[in-house]
């Protein structure tokens, strides 16, 4: 039962995410595809694409924020996998279906920063990748933060995936 | 995510872990120091814990876990405490900010319904804590326990998802287990686990053949002055009136009883 409440209130979650969050494109034009998103009583994020059979998006998550390109073509998901990891997976739509991106666009831009700025994706204390935006329709802005070994002050650094034209 | 359900056998389990669980030597220090932070805001925990009926060790461990005990941040997600969440669970608590840790932090365990848990003994507390961390380790690599549980002790060696939320065998967590933590806080006395724990059968019984380390019982029986049992692993009567004469009960499962 505990568990059902919990994918209500992810649902809730969703929901507002969608509705509300800043980063919820204006009313999507016609030309764009419709899709909703929804949290299951197990706890799997689903989506449906123009009120098509809805398909599992991600299965494990405390919680999820979905965050659509403009056009709607392209999924951004911050989904907590624990309390003290919070990751984001680029889904693309292909034919219908949102598929995986992979290698994940996500996970690039951690390796990316982590070379750049000097540490080890296993030294990251509480990494959260967030979706901070989107420029244009193929450009995600990633936010990711962490604690770092030493620094007191919790890292962060805005990233941009650009993802590839469909 | 998907539930994970308190059965007998995982409460066994979470209970024999805790007994056995055993500080690494070179991380003494380490767990240490986080016990002696957490000490001076006990009476801050019981605020909190008081409002979501959990004890305030529960409290004080999540608290490290998910943000060093840092008291200028949400329980739910680490945010800065002057603005509603912004991450998710986002626009979290209701209200206007500023908030204070406590209310903060009250919201976060009530939004992950650890008011409605009502078993605070080692498992149920074990259990809780694992669940508020998400059951990845256990669903998906069940050969590593959770390192949010058994980092820094003899449960846990190696391997855990890193910042991209991949898997990998050879990352070491590098942040004290919540388990751990309790361990040492009841090893100082500072809270006892024990008496909320479901009564277990001791290892050694009565018995009418040859037991596991009955033979151990027996030796050991036998440094003693006036004590010559047959070393056979069978702890039966008279062994039992050894254990009776030098300990002052008889083995657990002597059919003459207890006197």
């Amino acid at each position: 039962m505990r568990f059902l409440a919990r994918g209500v209130v992810g649902i809730a979650l969703v929901a507002a995410a969608l509705a509300c969050g800043p980063e919820s494109p204006a009313p999507a034009p016609s030309s764009v595809p419709f899709v909703h998103t929804e949290v299951d009583a197990s706890g799997a994020l689903r989506a449906t694409v123009d009120g098509g059979e809805p398909q599992v998006l991600l299965e494990e998550g405390l919680g999820y924020r979905v965050v659509p390109s403009p056009d709607r073509r392209w999924l951004a998901v911050e989904a907590r996998m624990f309390s003290d990891l919070q990751v984001v997976r680029v889904f693309q739509l292909d034919d219908g279906r949102f598929v995986a991106r992979a290698p994940d666009p996500a996970a690039a831009a951690w390796a990316r920063a982590a070379k750049r700025d000097g540490f080890l994706l296993e030294d990251v204390l509480r990494p959260r990748a967030a979706v901070a935006g989107w420029d244009g329709d193929r450009t995600l802005l990633l936010e990711l933060s962490g604690d770092l070994p030493g620094l007191d002050e919790r890292w962060s650094s805005v990233e941009r995936v650009p993802l590839p034209a469909i | 995510m998907a539930n994970v359900r308190l059965t007998d056998a995982l409460r066994r389990e979470y209970e024999e872990l805790y007994d056995t669980c055993e500080i690494r030597s070179g991380r003494f220090g380490d767990v240490d120091r986080v016990v002696d932070r957490i000490l001076p805001n006990r009476q801050r925990y019981e605020t909190v814990a008081s409002g979501v009926g959990a004890p305030w060790y529960f409290v004080a461990v999540i608290h490290n876990m998910e943000s060093s005990l840092n008291f200028k941040r949400h329980l739910h997600n680490g945010d800065p405490l002057t603005a509603r969440t912004r991450h998710v669970p986002a626009g979290r608590p209701p209200g206007d900010p500023p908030f204070t840790w406590e209310e903060s932090a009250e919201d976060a365990l009530k939004l992950r319904r650890i008011d409605r848990v009502s078993s605070w003994g080692v498992a149920g507390l074990l259990y809780e804590l694992e669940g508020y961390n998400g059951w990845g380790y256990r669903k998906f690599h069940p050969h590593v326990k959770s390192p949010y549980l058994w980092s820094f002790s003899n449960h846990y060696s190696r391997g855990k998802y890193v910042a991209d939320g991949t898997w990998s065998d050879r990352a070491v967590s590098r942040q004290c287990g919540a388990a751990v933590l309790l361990r040492r806080l009841e090893q100082r006395g500072e809270i006892e686990l024990r008496d909320v724990r479901a009564p277990r059968k001791p290892p050694l019984r009565y018995a009418n053949r040859a037991i596991p380390h009955g033979e151990e019982l027996q030796r050991f029986l036998n440094t003693f002055e006036g004590v010559t049992l047959r070393v056979d692993g069978w702890p039966g009567e008279k062994t039992s009136d050894a254990v009776e004469r030098l300990f002052g009960f008889r083995l657990d499962g002597d059919p003459r009883g207890q006197r």
